[in-house]
């Protein structure tokens, strides 16, 4: 930012309007405002401050001419404004800000808030308005800095304080513009801890251990399935140990016959078996599409409504379908010739009733109701059905029963006998028959095992991979948690390197500047600013020296400090300082005057006579581009801005 | 209930409750006709939404699931009855163009028919086939 010209408008000791242009070449950089006490330079760099910041005042009345108001009429408004041009990246801007007031008999009444704008020139010299100019501001120079460049030189000293190792601190890192580095490095500090925070609400995924869990139920059907084999070839076996005991017991004159009953007996099992087999297929379907014998309410109830609706003409009588369906119950065709139920002109009247696709909602209610009206019978044949083959089962049942206690007693018979074959035979066949009988038991109860850990198997490979995908999904989580703490990490080392970097070159230029002050040169031989950012001055014997500090020599660190930061800072921003030597001795002026046109790029001071006299004037000389004077009429209160020179 | 809108049948899918899965799924799932007599979840879908009406009872569903397809239910038996159902519950044969709202009735009768049906069919000592069996037979007064 270079400052170019400042018009001030009734405001404060500045009555109608008043200007003064900065200089601001790189040979003559410095501008003087020159006035003494109350003359107005404080004012002027208010309005500066105000125009760009609105800051530099508590009372908004106070800013505006005394003279304009008392020579306003009652009930006038009255304005007062600063305009302020400067450029800054080669571009123009002009701030304004405006405040207005009414004139009443007793007081002036502050209209509001003070009104700014900011314009930026183009090259054609047209001005337009920026939007966001507070935004604009703060990237060419920030509120937070502007006390750093814009100094008042009765709070010059502060730096130097005792306790001011947070006012300089702070001052470096705004200046610096370290608090962008640090603000990166929380926010990304931020986002790994609540990256971390998520991660662990996610359910650890232990997809080992379900893989585990897996890998022994599939090995636990595997066994299970090697031991079907396994019965199935003992039950072979056994079946050939009846087999052939059969064929003993039918070979053998004594048991010849009785074998053959229990052949017989045996035929009729199985036959028995394979009946209920078939029964029990016929019950299932009939079981599982037994609903409609639940709902014949919901039918009856259905049907009247349509019924009712179709009495009363508010459904199509659906003629077509209807009288399908009267013919078809009639056995009648429409011809008024008879038909057999089965025979092609039946079927073609069916036939006819499929090809309608119902579009309306009069046909979904008749295609429902025609239906529905199969239901009840369909129901009614269902429970006849369902009754009839429990019956049959309770008979089969019984059948069974009675086969199998003959076939019993016939075993019986063949272990009792008389004859020892026999007998030992019969034995025989009672042990391979329990055999037989325990293996099947164990085949069933190995087949449950199976379909149970199979559904089992596949909740574990369902989990496993849910599982998975969640590991999958926290190692990419790790992945980001890790790259965020890297870079807040990265960020830390680069902002830690680089805050010390500036640190120490501020140190040093301060010390350079202080050198050439040529202050007190055998008596403070060295600056310091330590990491914890306190500002110190150390003896010829090494000790700390700067609590023993005058104000002027506070007064005179402090500059150096601020020099030092403006310069390593290398910002485009003007020093503009407000009676900056008050307190100083004519021997630290002259040497501050002969270095401070250095510092930066455009040097503003207000000054009165006294702080700026013949050596200190002689030594700025060389770089002043322009000067001015600022003269007070005691008869109107009121200060004119003359260019000396 | 009713969305408002009218899903084509080829979009609709009839649910029931998530905690009422491992009951459909016992019904359905294994060998033995006894143990498992359905042979599809519809067909326990139909069964439910019959005795829920029959028990006169509709309750909504929380955390739904639907797996079953609209296409499954048979035009001219399935599809009769639930819209019978749906008549008869809201006493208007309009419901019939509201074939979403038909569906949701039934899948309210079907989350109170299914808690009976595990109770009689599953939580009782006999094969499931045969008490199905007489679920159906002891209900002589419904015709």
């Amino acid at each position: 930012m270079k400052l170019n010209r400042l018009t001030v408008h009734n405001f404060r000791q500045f009555c109608g309007q008043q200007r003064l242009t900065f200089s601001s070449s790189r040979e003559c950089n410095v501008t003087v405002v020159h006035g003494a006490n109350g003359a107005g330079k404080t004012s002027l760099f208010t309005a500066i401050n105000w125009c760009l910041y609105g800051a530099g005042t508590e009372s908004m009345g106070s800013l505006i001419n005394k003279e304009a108001v008392i020579q306003a009429a009652s009930g006038a408004t009255i304005q007062a404004s600063v305009e302020l041009t400067f450029t800054h990246e080669g571009e123009q801007f002009v701030a304004t800000r405006t405040i207005s007031a009414d004139k009443r008999r007793d007081a002036l009444l502050v209209d509001g808030s003070p009104e700014f704008s900011l314009m930026r020139i183009a090259v054609s010299g047209q001005a337009e308005k920026v939007n966001g100019p507070m935004g604009v501001l703060n990237a060419i120079l920030s509120p937070k800095v502007r006390t750093y460049f814009f100094f008042d030189g009765e709070k010059i000293d502060n730096f130097a304080k005792p306790d001011a190792s947070g006012e300089v601190r702070g001052a470096v890192h705004n200046v610096l513009r370290l608090e962008r580095l640090e603000r990166g490095r929380y926010h990304l500090g931020e986002a790994a801890a609540t990256l971390r925070r998520e991660w662990k609400k996610t359910a650890t995924s232990d997809v080992t251990h379900l893989l585990d869990e897996e890998i022994a139920k599939r090995e636990e059907v595997t066994k299970i399935e090697g031991r079907q084999d396994e019965l199935k070839g003992e039950i072979a076996s056994t079946r050939r140990h009846l087999d052939d005991i059969a064929n003993s017991l039918r070979e053998l004159e004594a048991s010849r016959h009785l074998q053959g009953t229990l052949d017989l007996l045996q035929r009729q099992l199985e036959g028995v078996r394979h009946d209920r087999e078939e029964l029990v297929g016929q019950i299932r379907n009939d079981a599982t599409g037994g609903y409609v014998a639940l709902v014949g309410d919901a039918i009856a109830k259905a049907t009247s409504l349509i019924d009712e609706k179709r009495s009363r003409g508010e459904v199509p009588s659906g003629i077509r379908e209807q009288l399908l369906h009267d013919l078809l119950d009639r056995l009648v065709c429409i011809c008024a010739r008879p038909f057999q139920k089965g025979d092609a002109v039946y079927h073609h009247l069916e036939d006819m009733l499929t090809v309608a696709v119902p579009r309306t909602l009069e046909d979904d209610v008749l295609n429902t109701h025609a239906a529905l009206r199969q239901a009840p019978t369909q129901a009614t044949e269902l429970r006849a059905r369902l009754n009839g083959a429990i019956r049959r089962k309770v008979q089969l049942d019984e059948q069974y029963d009675a086969i199998n206690a003959e076939a019993s007693d016939v075993r019986r018979q063949f272990r009792v006998s008389d004859q020892d074959e026999i007998q030992g035979l019969g034995r025989s066949q009672e042990r391979y028959e329990a055999d037989w009988q325990d293996y099947q038991v164990q085949l069933g109860m190995n087949k449950n095992k199976i379909e149970t850990l199979t559904r089992e198997i596949e909740d574990v490979v369902k989990r496993r991979k849910k599982a998975e995908a969640a590991q999958e999904q926290n190692r990419l989580m790790g992945r980001k948690i890790e790259l965020a703490q890297s870079a807040a990490d990265a960020l830390q080392q680069v902002y830690l390197v680089y805050a010390e970097d500036m640190r120490q070159r501020i140190e040093a230029k301060a010390q350079g500047i202080l050198d050439s002050l040529v202050w007190k040169e055998n008596q403070f031989t060295r600056l310091s600013l330590d990491a914890d950012y306190k500002l110190e001055v150390y003896d010829r014997w090494g000790q700390p020296a700067r609590a023993d500090f005058s104000a002027g020599e506070r007064q005179v660190l402090s500059l150096a400090f601020i020099m030092a930061m403006a310069k390593v800072s290398e910002r485009e921003a003007p020093l503009v300082m407000d009676t900056p030597f008050g307190r100083l001795s004519s021997g630290h002026r002259e040497n501050i005057t002969a270095t401070v046109p250095e510092m930066a790029d455009q040097l503003v001071l207000f000054v009165t006579d006294e702080e700026l006299r013949e050596r200190s004037l002689a030594n700025l000389r060389p770089r002043i581009g322009v000067e001015y004077q600022l003269a007070f009429d005691d008869l109107t209160g009121c200060t004119t801005i003359e260019e000396v020179g | 209930m009713s969305t408002g809108m009218t899903p084509t049948p080829g979009t609709l899918r009839v649910g029931f409750e998530k905690a009422m899965r491992e009951t459909y799924e016992r019904l359905t799932t294994g060998s033995s006709a006894l143990d498992a007599p359905f042979r599809t979840m519809k067909d326990v879908f139909m069964l439910a939404a019959c005795r829920g009406y029959q028990l006169g009872e509709r309750r909504a569903l929380d955390a739904k699931e639907t797996p079953i397809h609209w296409e499954v239910f048979s035009s001219d038996r399935d599809v009769p009855i639930l819209k019978a159902i749906a008549i008869s519950a809201t006493g208007d044969v309009a419901v019939l163009s509201r074939l979403d709202e038909v569906v949701a009735i039934a899948e309210e009768y079907a989350n109170v028919g299914i808690r009976d049906i595990k109770s009689l069919l599953l939580d009782q000592y006999g094969q499931p086939l045969w008490s199905l069996v007489n679920m159906i037979r002891d209900d002589d007064a419904n015709f």
